[in-house]
């Protein structure tokens, strides 16, 4: 099954996003903070991660870049999922890594569909 | 032999000796000589050295000159007698080389005070002269010779008066030298009495004169300073006959003085009008207490240095008027000196610069109240920069807040609009009809907070300066055309027509995304305000250099007394709120701002009851110069116009 990991300091969003990718039959874990985030990551090695950007301890940015700077994880999509909706956020999203960036507030349904365009992107022969 | 030898003593050490054979040849050697001191044996053939010794003591010529009597030794009866008559010292026989050289040099050394006063005496410019109690000649400066011919030696000894003083003011000098004996020095030092003095050619020399006594035990000197006024007297004399001349002076607007050493000799009388005195009362009077006590010192530098030069000087100063006003006066002049350093004479004109000394003060006032006024304004000036920076910093404090704002109300709004989605998604079946609905309205308000989140967020950009446009080449038709499909399904719901009716249009430089905004905007206000049944309609004509898009409704308008204040932000029409029509009045004002950065203009026609058209145009004629950088240039545009149709 696909492993989704979803790092969000709001539970309700996580759980948002928990309850529509889970109805599209795909695992879900969740973090509340960067910190955690990042050790799920390297351990589960999920197939993508959604990265809110203002966590305490590590932002999501920081997660992103420590993840494309661990070889093990350098791999994984990341999709930052936030409230910060300008055109330099954006840039400096993709500048740290991150695969798409979704602003809040997002339709569920979107969110599904760039996801699941994601994951078959990068991962053409698993689908 | 003895006497030899002491000689040679005195010559290895410096000292030279004339020897002389006995008494009577050393008085007369000593009386025509400057010597500086005897060696007298006690013991000669003929006067005996006690005997030369009171006679040296009793010629003024000789009566300071120090004698070293040489006596035989323990003979203290002689030397008693010795020192007695006047010796200064005496030496024992047979006389020791080392001891009469140091004897001879403390006798000397002793003198050397005296010397040196000598000299300085002998420097002076004024002649000076003392005498004792019996009015002999005790004493004769070099510049006494110069004044009254007589070498020192010929008149030390002989009397005073009849020597140097003139018969016609011995009576005047005699009555003067009582005066000292009655009342002491006090009332009389430092006055100077004019007399006739005597020259050693029997002529009389015109003299100034003052005394002074000093008293030593019970004996009393007399000691006198003497300035010729021979030069002085011949100028006056000249200046008396050179009637032109005098004239010239005595006419003149400026007040001219001739003065020497010993103050004015002539005042034109311009001087009163210039300080209100008679001349004569200056020539009598002027001192240095008529001179402002802050400009004296300068004053009397600039005396002494024309003194100095014997050229040409001039002074500033305030002298003290006859009604006790201080009045400016400059001096000008030179300073005339004929070989003689002691008749130096110094000319000065005086003119009255009051007036000029007015208006420099009076510039330096103005100028340090100028200096205050432009510290002053300095410092307001710096005040008001403080001020506006900290208004800035509000206002970017405010704008911080607000982007702030928007973000954090982001978040709980994304779980709004996800649940409700996830309900009317994953729950449709579940739902009846009423709760279907209530999702719906949840959705529907969620989607306008957004909306007003996303105002406020712009409108704080724009204020903050920092909204940029990112322009690119682009094609109008398809923004066009996509902004009116969005809102299509609203105004289906409203029953209203939205019809798009557009020429073949240029492509333009403009940002697509702000444009889109720009029509989004007015469709929505435009659908906002036009009855169920109504139209809307966007149009487009291409003009020489612009393009100009029109959304038309025909609507229930805008009321005449609303239109003025239309681009404010957060400002609604009345009609808006009587109808409770829902908006955030950003609107407008974004769009005005959008349209502006892209160097257009919007303009606004209305007739009540009729309908409203508002008309954007963006350029074409030219490549839009816009940098992706450039910050918005300000709200109220040269470009926007507001024209209306009457109803």
């Amino acid at each position: 099954m696909t492993l989704i990991l979803v790092v969000d300091d709001d539970p309700d969003i996580s759980r948002l996003v928990e309850f529509k990718l889970s109805h599209a039959g795909m695992d879900v874990v969740t973090k509340t903070d960067g910190e955690s985030g990042l050790a799920a990551a390297e351990q589960l090695l999920p197939e993508l991660v959604l990265l809110d950007w203002i966590m305490p301890k590590l932002t999501g940015i920081e997660v992103c870049q420590r993840l494309r700077a661990n070889s093990r994880t350098a791999g994984i999509p990341v999709v930052l999922l936030t409230a910060k909706a300008q055109q330099a956020d954006v840039q400096r999203g993709s500048a740290a890594g991150a695969d798409d960036y979704i602003i809040k507030p997002f339709s569920p349904r979107e969110l599904l569909t760039r996801v699941e365009a994601l994951l078959v992107r990068c991962n053409p022969a698993g689908a | 032999v003895a006497r030899k030898l002491n000689s040679k003593i005195l010559a290895d050490a410096g000292i030279g000796a004339v020897i002389v054979a006995d008494g009577t040849a050393a008085l007369e050697y000593a009386r025509d000589h400057n010597v500086s001191l005897m060696l007298l044996d006690r013991r000669m053939p003929g006067m005996s050295g006690i005997e030369v010794l009171e006679q040296l003591r009793q010629d003024p010529r000789t009566r300071r000159l120090p004698v070293i009597l040489l006596t035989a030794a323990s003979d203290t009866t002689e030397l008693v007698q010795g020192l007695d008559a006047g010796a200064d010292d005496y030496l024992a026989k047979p006389v020791n080389a080392a001891e009469l050289v140091a004897h001879v040099r403390a006798v000397l050394r002793g003198r050397a005070g005296e010397a040196e006063i000598r000299r300085v005496v002998d420097r002076a410019n004024d002649a000076y002269v003392s005498w004792d109690e019996t009015s002999l000649i005790t004493e004769w400066n070099a510049r006494a010779t110069e004044v009254f011919g007589w070498e020192r030696h010929e008149v030390l000894g002989q009397p005073l008066a009849s020597t140097i003083i003139a018969p016609t003011s011995r009576g005047l000098h005699e009555e003067r030298i009582r005066r000292f004996s009655d009342s002491g020095d006090s009332p009389l030092v430092g006055e100077w009495i004019e007399l006739a003095a005597l020259h050693r050619n029997g002529g009389e020399i015109p003299v100034e004169m003052t005394i002074w006594t000093v008293t030593s035990g019970s004996a009393r000197s007399f000691h006198a300073l003497f300035r010729d006024l021979s030069r002085r007297r011949e100028m006056e004399s000249a200046f008396d006959h050179n009637t032109s001349l005098r004239e010239l002076m005595d006419g003149g607007p400026d007040m001219i003085t001739l003065s020497d050493a010993s103050g004015l000799f002539y005042v034109s009388p311009a001087c009163r009008t210039t300080l209100g005195y008679e001349p004569d009362e200056l020539i009598r009077g002027f001192g240095r207490d008529l001179i402002h006590p802050d400009d004296l010192e300068a004053a009397l530098n600039a005396h002494d240095q024309a003194l100095v030069t014997n050229g040409p000087f001039s002074s500033s100063m305030r002298l003290r008027a006859k009604d006790g006003n201080y009045v400016w006066l400059e001096s000008r002049g030179f300073a005339v000196r004929d070989g003689d350093p002691s008749v130096t004479v110094i000319h000065a004109v005086w003119r009255d610069i009051s007036q000029r000394v007015r208006i420099t003060e009076e510039r330096a006032r103005i100028a340090s109240l100028l200096e205050a006024a432009n510290a002053t304004l300095a410092e307001t000036v710096d005040r008001e920069h403080r001020a506006v920076e900290e208004l800035q910093q509000l206002d970017r404090a405010k704008t911080d807040f607000v982007s702030t704002v928007s973000h954090e109300l982001r978040t709980p709004l994304a779980s709004i609009v996800g649940y409700a989605e996830i309900l009317s998604d994953q729950c449709a079946t579940a739902l009846d009809f009423e709760q279907a609905l209530a999702v719906q309205v949840i959705e529907r308000n969620a989607r306008r907070l957004l909306t007003m989140i996303e105002d406020l967020l712009l409108i704080g950009r724009v204020e903050a300066g920092e909204l940029k446009l990112a322009p690119l080449p682009a094609a109008l038709g398809p923004i066009i055309e996509a902004a009116a499909s969005a809102v299509m399904p609203t105004a289906q719901a409203q029953g209203i027509e939205v019809r798009v009716n557009l020429p073949i249009l240029p492509e333009l430089v403009a940002d697509a995304a702000h444009i889109d905004r720009v029509l989004l905007n007015l469709l929505s206000n435009a659908i906002k305000f036009t009855l169920p049944g109504g139209h809307v309609a966007i149009t487009a004509t291409v003009e020489t250099d612009h393009v100009a898009i029109t959304v038309g409704d025909d609507g229930i308008g805008i009321a005449p007394e609303d239109r003025a204040k239309l681009f404010d932000r957060f400002f609604r029409g009345s009609e808006a709120t009587e109808r409770a029509i829902q908006g955030s009045g950003l609107g407008l004002f974004i769009v005005q701002h959008i349209v502006e950065l892209h160097d257009g203009s919007v303009s606004v026609r209305s007739v009540p009851e009729r309908g409203t058209d508002v008309t954007f145009t963006l350029p074409i004629a030219r490549v839009l110069e816009l940098t992706p950088d450039r910050p918005f240039s300000g709200r109220a545009g040269p470009d926007r116009e507001l024209e209306e149709t009457g109803p």
